[in-house]
């Protein structure tokens, strides 16, 4: 099975990741926003005014799969 | 007498035993069966007429839910009986598995319930242990309700060393661990590529190692910290609690 990596800035665990293999593309998509869903449960409500996250899942050639801009603004802005 | 009984042995653990006890343990037929990684030892729905007890390997209880996704609720080592239960509650409300190669030994139902009326300690001893099991399921719904990722998986570890050196499987701060990151995903109910990222941040935190069936144990106060882990629910002899230093809880 191939490798993704699943780079994160910004967020909780450090930006470069050791990878894991799943079946392809899709699932890698689908693992990211289930990984940045229970990353977002985690910080409990600390999330408001820190910087955007960055998921940025690669493969094992170094090109993106997808990306997941996770940033909040309250109020208006 | 025989003192290699496996029920004698499980039970010699906990247990002062007397020699009439001893002699109506040795009255309790069994048998060994083995089981492969990955096959199923028994399943939801059945009734059997016999409980069994872990003498090698590890084993899991688990459920399959209607999407398919399957959540693990207990983890079963040498000297666990995890399906004593069936003793009183004719059907098995969920699965149990053999994570590796298993060995098992089997009691018949009907000497079991003897053992128990004639020996009122061994019934209580019995009774205690799967009071214990659902004792470590309610900390595991704590854990999996309302823990984060890297306290929960923390939390686990501590628990699973001190329940190996409870049963002589520990080396110092490690212990036999032989799961896959999959199977502690189901353990935990996070995702697999979060439960990888939490291992990458444990271990980069010299926290722990975990790989090859092994789990050692680097920073044991951190990692007690870390998952807010205490040694109560385990209702541990004295001895193994007095070795769990910042985790151990008197009551």
């Amino acid at each position: 099975m191939p490798r993704y990596f699943f780079n994160i800035e910004g967020g909780p665990y450090p930006a470069a990741d050791e990878g894991i293999e799943l079946k392809g593309p899709e699932q890698a998509c689908a693992a990211a926003v289930t990984l940045a869903g229970e990353m977002l449960k985690d910080v409990d409500g600390q999330f408001w005014g820190a910087p955007e996250w960055r998921l940025i899942v690669s493969d094992d050639e170094s090109a993106t799969v997808c990306r997941l801009h996770i940033k909040g603004t309250t109020g208006e802005t | 007498m025989s003192a290699d009984h496996p029920l004698f042995l499980r039970l010699e653990r906990t247990l002062d035993l007397t020699d009439a006890e001893a002699a109506a343990i040795q009255h309790v037929s069994f048998q060994t069966v083995t089981f492969v990684a990955d096959q199923v030892i028994s399943r939801e729905g059945d009734k059997p007429s016999r409980s069994c007890l872990i003498a090698d390997g590890m084993a899991c209880t688990s459920k399959v839910v209607a999407g398919g996704a399957r959540q693990i609720m207990s983890l079963h080592i040498r000297g666990d009986m995890p399906n004593l239960h069936s003793l009183q509650l004719k059907c098995l409300d969920s699965d149990i598995w053999a994570l590796t190669n298993c060995r098992l030994s089997y009691f018949p139902h009907a000497d079991l319930r003897r053992l128990c009326h004639a020996q009122p300690r061994v019934a209580d001893e019995l009774w205690r242990s799967t009071l214990v099991d659902a004792s470590i399921h309610r900390e595991w719904m704590v854990n999996i309700g309302q823990r984060q990722a890297a306290s929960r998986v923390a939390h686990l570890f501590c628990e699973m060393l001190l329940r190996s050196r409870a049963v002589g499987l520990a080396q110092g701060d490690a212990c036999p661990l032989p799961i896959t990151q999959a199977d502690l995903s189901e353990v935990t109910g996070l995702s697999q590529v979060h439960i990888n990222r939490t291992l990458q941040d444990l271990r980069a935190r010299e926290l722990i190692s975990f790989g090859q069936g092994r789990l050692t144990i680097h920073d044991w106060d951190a990692l007690v910290e870390l998952g807010d882990f205490r040694t109560d629910y385990l209702h541990l002899s004295e001895l193994v609690a007095s070795t769990a230093g910042r985790a151990r809880f008197v009551c």
